[in-house]
């Protein structure tokens, strides 16, 4: 649309704006909102058009970052207290990139702590609502984004995914979520949470924004050394001969209703030509304890470095008490957990098992992809939770990970969809591909997702 | 009283005078306004991530290669982690299980002794920033933090504290030949922590150990371990027991003080650093061609006929080593040119080495005499000119014929009446004095040998 000049960036982003101002009291998707800043990327994309010259891939359209991605002279608080008042002086790589692509930033949007939760009922500030229902949650980390979305106050949103932080939330609001493979997208000016996890991915509404956002974001950077070369090449893929795996031990681990919806999905797939096959994973049941334990190493490890004296406004109070004044529940467990694992006497047993058990994940997996080509599973173990289910016992919220955190142990790329609806809830299938096959990923969900919506390929 | 063995080992880190930080484009320099050579990712600001600088390791590989190291093939870095104002991040990228070079040899002379000392490992890390004490707070400036390190921890191989303070001359000077660092304690671009325990003779068991910090100077190590020495032997021989603990050498009140016991010992939480791939390198990068290391050097400039001393004063300046190969390499006598060079000290490295051997040529060719030649070479200093020219310009060509001599001789016998009959009434003495005078005369050109000649003839032929 804003190609054909049936509108100008500027009335979007006025639009979008105004949306936000209207809504996001209420569903607390944003906590800065880049107003100025946003109106006049708006005017440039206008003026370049008036010129008439060529504009840029994604010149007009409005995105919303979430907030654990640094943006010069906009607040990035990670969600968190303890960084309230951090204004970065630097934009990281994929907001250097988006403004070259033309896209208009909107804001920043809400997040548990420090990238840390599952349900998105962990923010250091108001908790965002999920638009759809206020009663479900908006699934987190990445709540702040998939609600933004959701809600049509913004049209595509950038997350970040450490252990299912895309994919959750995306299917609590009826999106489509993406995490590409580790290091597919540089993580400078992402706040750490797990360094060996991390990937920033996208949620939008259809396969075919998030592939078009891919482009703008993929590619190597000097100032990430784990970046990797990942093209994405824009030949179709057709699903016939692809061979897809489903894991017998993810099957077994998730409710009636998600096997349903799945089936629905196994027979588009069918019609598509693909044949389905049943695959073991056995290190299934022990995928939540090794992420549980590695990532919250890490998180201890990047987070050690707010002590209130290195950054933030002068403060008489030892770090100590800061960190225990502006840290929230969820963050100071993971804090204090990882520090126990790592600690001296306790490293072998946890630590260095779970980065033993991590290989042997990925080993599995490897395994598996020469077996089949894609993998197809359930999104969750049950319906998506209501409000307040697990904040009395968290570590039932870790449980719910399960489905999600293998692509995070082994970098993969995966993507999560709406395949089906149960008493008003969604439901979530997910697909996963090798390590480094994004683009083969994007080209199979999209076949799906038209497959689903009953187009004819 | 019983007699203990020393048991020493030092951990050495010395900063790499790379031109960047090691994990950033940061300059790697001393000095400079606090807080103006920092960047994100060295003063650790969420978001940042560290990019590994090849020239850091390649100078570390040189350091391994030369003190005798493997070179690690595969190498990891790690989070070393603890908390301390000056370090931003909370942690220090370090290496731990898989440093990069390790089982090396370091031979060193003691006297007229050679011997060797293992190398445990070498591993790189960053430096941390600097603290400040000032009377209304501390400040910290994060020039320094991210500079890179290379630390250098010897097998305890030591006998003494003497042995210690010659292994770290030894390997100091092999850094500055390298060029791999400056090398400035005062700077604090070379800095040692020592490790003493003592031990019954003949035991192969090591007593528990000390760890002393805070060492400033090489001297400052030596008395440093003389006193942990006589603490620990006096603890033994009162039959108590050493302590395992760190602590904290005072230099002036010339005492250690308790630090960290055993039991306060920081756990550093070591894990492998996520955001640096494994270290991976070639055959050819773990090989290198060294310069002439100084132990070398020293033996072969023992054999070229330099005495003791000055072949090692003359290594200890890597420039003037490098000048006395040049002359060498030009066909001048060695240890003239050494002692030349010595006497002139640091303002003579601005000479060429032609210069030098030309003076030298002439002195001996009999144009100018010794003295003179000192002349000539502190005008060439200070005028770019060759020899030929400088003696031309002073005037100093030695002056060889009995006119010209006779005149100054019987002038410098004319001024010192008292001298000569010194002379005569048996003083043998008075005949330098006389022939310095007469020197003096011809204002250090007379040929010093006709001179004496024709003095002595003058004084013992002299008729009143």
């Amino acid at each position: 649309m804003l190609k054909n000049r049936v509108v100008s960036a500027t009335e979007v982003t006025k639009e979008y704006l105004s949306r936000i101002e209207r809504m996001n009291s209420d569903l607390h998707a944003y906590l800065t909102v880049g107003k100025e800043e946003a109106i006049r990327a708006a005017r440039r994309v206008d003026a370049l058009r008036a010129k008439g010259l060529p504009l840029p891939p994604l010149a007009g359209i409005p995105i919303a970052v979430k907030d654990n991605i640094v943006t010069k002279g906009i607040r990035t608080t990670c969600g968190s207290k303890m960084l309230e008042h951090f204004v970065p002086d630097y934009d990281a790589t994929v907001v250097e990139r988006l403004k070259s692509a033309g896209m208009i930033v909107l804001g920043k949007t809400n997040l548990d702590e420090f990238a840390m939760g599952s349900t998105g009922e962990y923010s250091g500030f108001e908790n965002p609502r999920n638009p759809q229902n206020h009663e479900i949650i908006p699934g987190g980390s990445s709540s702040g984004s998939a609600v933004a979305v959701s809600a049509g106050l913004a049209c595509v949103a950038l997350g970040s995914d450490t252990g299912g932080s895309v994919r959750t939330p995306a299917l609590c609001c009826d999106l489509v979520g993406f995490k590409p493979s580790y290091g597919a997208v540089s993580r400078y000016g992402l706040i750490a949470f797990a360094s060996s996890m991390d990937q920033i991915g996208i949620l939008a509404r259809t396969v075919c924004d998030v592939d078009m956002l891919a482009r703008v974001l993929f590619g190597t950077d000097e100032k990430d050394a784990t970046t990797v070369p990942i093209s994405l090449q824009r030949e179709p893929i057709a699903l016939h001969g692809v061979t897809i795996g489903i894991p017998s031990e993810y099957w077994e681990r998730t409710g009636e209703e998600n096997q349903t919806a799945l089936y629905r999905v196994i027979e588009c797939m069918r019609k598509e030509g693909a044949v389905i096959k049943k695959i073991s994973l056995p290190t299934t049941p022990y995928l939540t304890s090794i992420y549980y334990i590695l990532s919250s190493a890490e998180a201890a490890s990047n987070l050690a470095r707010y002590d209130g004296i290195h950054s933030g406004e002068a403060r008489d109070e030892p770090p100590t008490a800061l960190r225990s004044k502006l840290f929230g529940p969820e963050v100071k467990r993971r804090i204090l957990l990882g520090n126990f694992v790592l600690s001296a006497g306790y490293r072998d047993a946890y630590y260095e098992r779970a980065l033993r058990a991590r290989g042997a994940v990925i080993r599995e997996y490897q395994a598996a992809f020469e077996e089949v080509d894609l993998l197809l599973t359930p999104m969750s173990v049950g319906r998506v939770p209501k409000c307040g289910e697990f904040i009395v016992r968290p570590a039932r919220m870790y449980d719910e990970d399960l489905h999600t955190v293998a692509a995070n142990l082994a970098g993969l790329p995966a993507i999560s969809l709406i395949v089906g609806r149960k008493q008003g809830l969604p439901i979530g299938a997910q697909l996963l591909a090798p390590r480094f096959s994004d683009e083969f990923l994007l080209q199979a969900a999209q076949r799906l997702e038209i497959c689903l919506a009953g187009g004819v390929t | 009283m019983m007699e203990w063995e020393v048991v020493v080992g030092l951990e050495i880190h010395a900063e790499l005078n790379t031109k960047t930080k090691l994990f950033c484009a940061c300059e790697n320099r001393f000095g400079g306004v606090a807080n103006t050579r920092v960047c994100p990712v060295c003063t650790g600001v969420p978001g940042s991530l560290p990019v590994l600088s090849r020239a850091a390791v390649r100078a570390a590989i040189r350091t391994g290669l030369a003190l005798g190291c493997e070179i690690r093939a595969k190498s990891q870095w790690a989070r070393k982690h603890y908390a301390y104002p000056d370090l931003p991040k909370g942690y220090q990228i370090s290496q731990h299980k898989t440093p990069l070079c390790y089982d090396g040899l370091v031979e060193f002379r003691i006297g007229n002794e050679k011997k060797q000392v293992r190398i445990r490992q070498i591993h790189l890390e960053e430096d941390a920033g600097k603290l400040i004490h000032e009377k209304q707070a501390t400040m910290i400036d994060y020039n320094r933090c991210g500079v890179p390190l290379i630390e250098i921890v010897t097998e305890p191989d030591l006998r003494s504290a003497a042995e210690a303070r010659a292994l770290l001359e030894q390997i100091r000077l092999t850094l500055l030949y390298l060029g791999v660092s400056d090398c400035r304690m005062q700077e604090g671009s070379l800095r040692c922590d020592v490790n003493v325990s003592l031990k019954k003779p003949g035991s192969e068991t090591l007593g528990p150990r000390v760890e002393m910090k805070n060492i400033n100077t090489f001297s400052g190590a030596e008395r440093a371990i003389l006193f942990e020495i006589e603490r620990q032997t006096r603890i033994l021989n009162q039959g108590g027991t050493v302590v395992q603990e760190t602590r904290r050498w005072d230099d002036v009140a010339q005492m250690s003080t308790l630090l960290r016991s055993k039991e306060n010992a920081e756990d550093y939480r070591f894990f492998p650093e996520p955001d640096l791939p494994m270290l991976v390198l070639q055959d050819q990068e773990r090989k290198e061609d060294l310069p002439e290391l100084p132990l070398a050097r020293f033996y072969r400039y023992r054999e070229a006929g330099i005495g003791e001393t000055d072949a090692t004063l003359v290594i200890a300046s890597p420039q003037m080593a490098g000048l006395l190969d040049e002359c060498m390499a030009l066909g001048c006598v060695p240890c003239t040119a050494a002692t030349v060079l010595l006497n002139l000290g640091e303002a003579g490295l601005v000479l060429r080495a032609k210069q030098i051997c030309d003076v030298l040529q002439a002195t001996e060719d009999g144009i100018i005499s010794k003295t003179a030649a000192r002349r000539v070479l502190e005008y060439l200093m200070e005028h770019d000119a060759t020899t030929e020219q400088a003696i031309t310009a002073l005037d100093l060509r030695q002056v060889g014929e009995e006119p010209q001599l006779l005149e100054w001789v019987r002038a410098g016998l004319l001024a010192h009446p008292n001298a000569v009959s010194d002379y005569r009434a048996g003083k043998k003495n008075a005949f330098g004095f006389l022939t310095g005078q007469c020197m003096r005369a011809s204002e250090g050109r007379a040929d010093p040998k006709r001179l004496q000649e024709i003095l002595r003839s003058e004084l013992d032929g002299y008729n009143k």
